[in-house]
């Protein structure tokens, strides 16, 4: 029973760390808390719906699409919301991104109506035995595809140039401009990176929960960002970890009676941590500088 | 002087206008936390919440007299911004932030379970008690003692925190226990807010106090000028407005809301009256020495 | 002749494991001038940071007027009667010159948010005298003119003595100055010079670090060297120039 709940927690999760890794990565280069993440979470569950209905396309060709939509859609958000607004105070990008935020649930509410839909039945659900534990194929689904795109960005971070310029832009903005890295092609970069894995993690939500709404990324993408923070902001194992932790923590809150307390879980795990590690579990600690 | 209002306002504009008249003094608590002291709060709304419940539950069921349900919900409401500013407050910038919104979304789902607060189903049934000259006269008091906080001993210390923690502690300032003071302070006037706020709706619900309306306060006072009591109001003012003003628009209102609140960061990035200083404006001219420069803020 | 201002016992500060301060062992006697010379990165600074609390010390005594202040909060360091300014000025940027000056009386004042919301005659008073001695304060080093400016719109050199002005606010007995004279013409140096000169006279010891040997020498009545965390000699700035130890780690690295 108890591994039967963590199986579905680890699901959970994981679609969490999918979209925590935007908050993130996004942060660790300019520190902003991106909070128009969620909804671009949330479009990019839409747009999955809108390929497997309209366009008839199957679960790949449809994921594939939702994550291009959502790289388009990071990277103008970023070159005309936040851009500009990079030299000023700190509290400005962030009431831009709230701005945003209000501005794209109302628009998705205007084209598609303020109650949920279902996700279009793309297969057969079946259920696979694997000891006392059940795993649905969706799950696995969800498993393998968070796990491709985590180790895909793990390739590209590790390996790939542009990749490593997103390491040292976080590790010194300053620094790594000075050193002729084109920050502004960096950041785009890492807005359409997180824009497309929030985007699958809207598609494999909507497939998990078999539901899509305009609202559906407030609460998500406020979790994710707790998961973020809770792994240390700004590290992209620390994003994994969180939204694995958090994913866990909330389906053995549900399953031990605290059902009604379910949002608040995470942001007490959150407070806990944030209490005795300052900067998360992952995060490095801030040297206090005179 | 309520019935003068009614002569000339419908009850429509009343009610917006009271309602403002809240806004008002709850964003300029925020703006004491967040645009004086620097502090980041992103979990306002909820403090407008105890304020709410627990003026409420005063009048409900104690049955006491207004003024001592708007005392106690301010009390109340400060009581907490201490016992959450205690172990938070020294977090720095963002994660102050962070756990302020932490707070906001425990204290609604909290709201939510409680007996007391009619959990899910709301808390109905609330004399309506707030009148638009009670909150013009609140408004009122409520910039006085801004202006007063700011321009005094102890106002330096919260900018000289904003400014430079390391050298306002080196100068002697005790910042865990201003900081401190300024957030009970500043949850104080959100307390008086909501406790307002109750006794105009009449009805309370949790949903209607969550992290979402924490961030229009917090647009409020960034979008008007950080820091800046004048900016504070104006801020609120345009942004409170808008939606009605937009009405013609229908549909579209929250679209062009949203929109309207990317717009301004652009092309104000201060807010609309950062960077200005009103009494500078007033004095004689002087040779502009005032800065253009995007630095400073909050963090 | 006079009596111990300020002692460090053994002092050590760790971070991870790199040793800044290394069994650092200083007496300063009141009313005299010391500086704190070293190469870059000697660990000059961060001994201020021990002194005002900024970090507590891994190990060994820090006393002031014979009271160990280990572990004490900054802000009731300066409250005893140290005071600082900073290598990397930090000022109130946008706050006004006045203004700035007026926080470094804070600990001396104790009008609280009830005072400011109430404006007592108390407090009123209390507020015209803070006025009073944070202009006084600014008079000593000659910056009364720009009261009214923001701090940031100061040119360079008279920010440093903005910081000095500040710092003396607070009716210190100890001032530590670091790097006071850095980036300033020498004109701007010999200006500083006296105004170091009349704060001592008021009866107040003076510890500073500073780059300038030609300032360091004028100026102190003892100097303590610093190398890697280490304390490498001490004495008159006589005794200081000829010591073979000194020559060898500035001339190691740099020609001072």
């Amino acid at each position: 029973m108890l591994s039967q709940q963590i199986l579905n927690g680890i699901t959970l999760g994981a679609t969490y760390a999918l979209i925590a890794l935007g908050y993130t990565m996004v942060y660790g280069i300019i520190q902003l808390i991106n909070f128009a993440h969620g909804e671009i979470y949330m479009v990019g569950a839409f747009v999955g719906v809108f390929m497997i209905t309209v366009f008839q396309q199957g679960l790949v060709i449809s994921l594939a699409a939702a994550m291009l939509a959502c790289v388009i859609m990071g990277v103008t958000i970023e070159r005309f919301a936040y851009r500009p607004l990079r030299r000023s105070t700190r509290l400005a990008p962030l009431i831009s991104a709230i701005g945003l935020s209000i501005f794209l649930q109302t628009l998705m509410t205007k084209i598609k109506g303020p109650q949920p839909i279902p996700f279009p039945h793309v297969m057969e659900d079946a259920l696979y035995k694997l000891g006392p534990i059940e795993i649905s194929k969706v799950q696995i689904i969800i498993l393998v595809v968070a796990s491709l795109l985590m180790a895909g960005l793990h390739f590209i971070v590790k390996y790939v140039k542009i990749g490593k310029a997103m390491r040292a832009a976080s590790e010194d903005y300053d620094t790594s401009a000075l050193m002729g890295i084109n920050v502004n092609r960096v950041i785009s970069f890492t807005f359409a990176i997180g824009s497309s894995l929030a985007a699958a993690g809207g598609v494999l939500v909507g497939l998990y929960f078999n539901s899509v709404s305009p609202f559906m990324g407030v609460s998500a993408g406020l979790k994710a960002f707790c998961a973020a923070v809770l792994g240390g902001i700004g590290s992209i194992p620390g994003a994994m970890l969180g939204g694995l932790f958090i994913g866990v923590a909330e389906t053995l809150g549900i399953a031990g009676g605290f059902d009604t307390y379910k949002d608040a879980i995470a942001f007490t795990l959150l407070i806990i941590v944030l209490l005795f590690r300052p900067t998360g579990l992952l995060g490095r600690p801030i040297q206090k500088k005179v | 002087m309520d019935s003068i209002f009614s002569m000339f306002l419908n009850d429509y504009y009343i009610q917006v206008l009271t309602m403002l008249g809240i806004y008002l003094i709850a964003a300029l608590g925020l703006n004491l936390i967040t645009g004086v002291t620097g502090q980041l709060s992103f979990g306002h709304a909820a403090f407008l919440s105890i304020g709410a419940y627990t003026s409420a539950i005063i009048s409900l069921k104690l049955q006491l007299p207004f003024v001592v349900a708007l005392l106690a919900a301010g009390l109340m409401t400060a009581i907490w911004g201490i016992l959450l500013g205690y172990p938070t407050l020294r977090l720095s910038g963002d994660y102050l932030g962070i756990a302020t919104l932490g707070f906001g979304e425990i204290v609604r789902v909290v709201f939510l379970n409680m007996k007391i607060t009619g959990g899910a189903l709301g808390l109905a049934g609330i004399p309506r008690s707030t009148s638009l000259t009670m909150v013009i006269i609140l408004v009122f008091f409520t910039i006085l003692s801004m202006f007063r906080l700011e321009n005094s001993r102890f106002g330096r210390s919260l900018i000289a925190i904003r400014e430079d923690e390391i050298a306002a502690e080196s100068m002697g300032i005790n910042i865990t226990k201003t900081k401190i003071t300024a957030f009970a302070l500043g949850t104080f006037f959100a307390g008086v807010g909501g406790g307002l706020y109750a006794h105009l709706i009449q009805y309370l619900n949790p949903q209607d106090f969550g992290f979402v309306k924490s961030f229009d306060f917090l647009a409020f006072i960034v979008l008007g000028g950080l820091g800046s009591i004048p900016g504070a109001i104006l801020g609120t003012t345009v942004l409170t407005l808008a939606p009605e003003f937009l009405r013609f628009v229908a549909d579209y209102r929250m679209m062009i809301y949203g929109l309207l609140m990317v717009f301004m960061m652009i092309v104000r990035p201060r807010g609309l009256l950062g960077g200005v200083k009103l009494s500078r404006l007033f004095a004689k001219k002087k040779v502009q020495t005032s800065d253009t420069s995007a630095s400073g803020g909050a963090n | 002749m006079s009596k111990t201002i300020l002692e460090m016992d053994n002092v050590t500060i760790r971070f991870g494991g790199l040793t800044a301060v290394d069994s650092v062992d200083m007496k300063i006697e009141e009313g005299t001038i010391r500086a704190l010379i070293g190469p870059n990165g000697a660990g000059k600074s961060t001994i201020f940071n021990l002194i005002t609390g900024i970090y507590p010390p891994t190990g060994g005594e820090i006393r002031f007027c014979d009271t160990p202040i280990n572990g004490f909060k900054p802000h009731l360091i300066t409250e005893m009667g140290i005071a600082r300014t900073f290598q990397n000025i930090r000022l109130f940027s946008e706050m006004t010159v006045l203004d700035n000056v007026k926080i470094g009386r804070h600990c001396r004042t104790k009008a609280g948010f009830l005072g400011a919301l109430l404006r007592g005659p108390g407090v009123k008073s209390e507020e015209r005298a803070i006025t009073e001695e944070s202009m006084e304060a600014l008079k000593l080093l000659e910056l009364d003119h720009k009261s009214d400016e923001l701090a940031k719109n100061l040119p360079y050199g008279e920010q440093r003595r903005l910081e000095i002005a500040r710092a003396m606010a607070s009716n210190p007995k100890l001032i530590l100055l670091d790097e006071p004279a850095a980036g300033m013409n020498p004109q701007e140096k010999q200006t500083l010079m006296s105004m170091i000169r009349k704060i001592q006279d008021k009866g107040l010891t003076i510890f500073l670090v500073e780059h300038d040997m030609k300032f360091v020498m004028n100026l102190s009545d003892r100097i303590m060297v610093l190398d890697y965390g280490r304390k490498i000699a001490a004495g008159s700035p006589a005794e200081i120039k000829s010591n073979p130890a000194v020559i060898a780690a500035y001339l190691g690295k740099e020609v001072g």
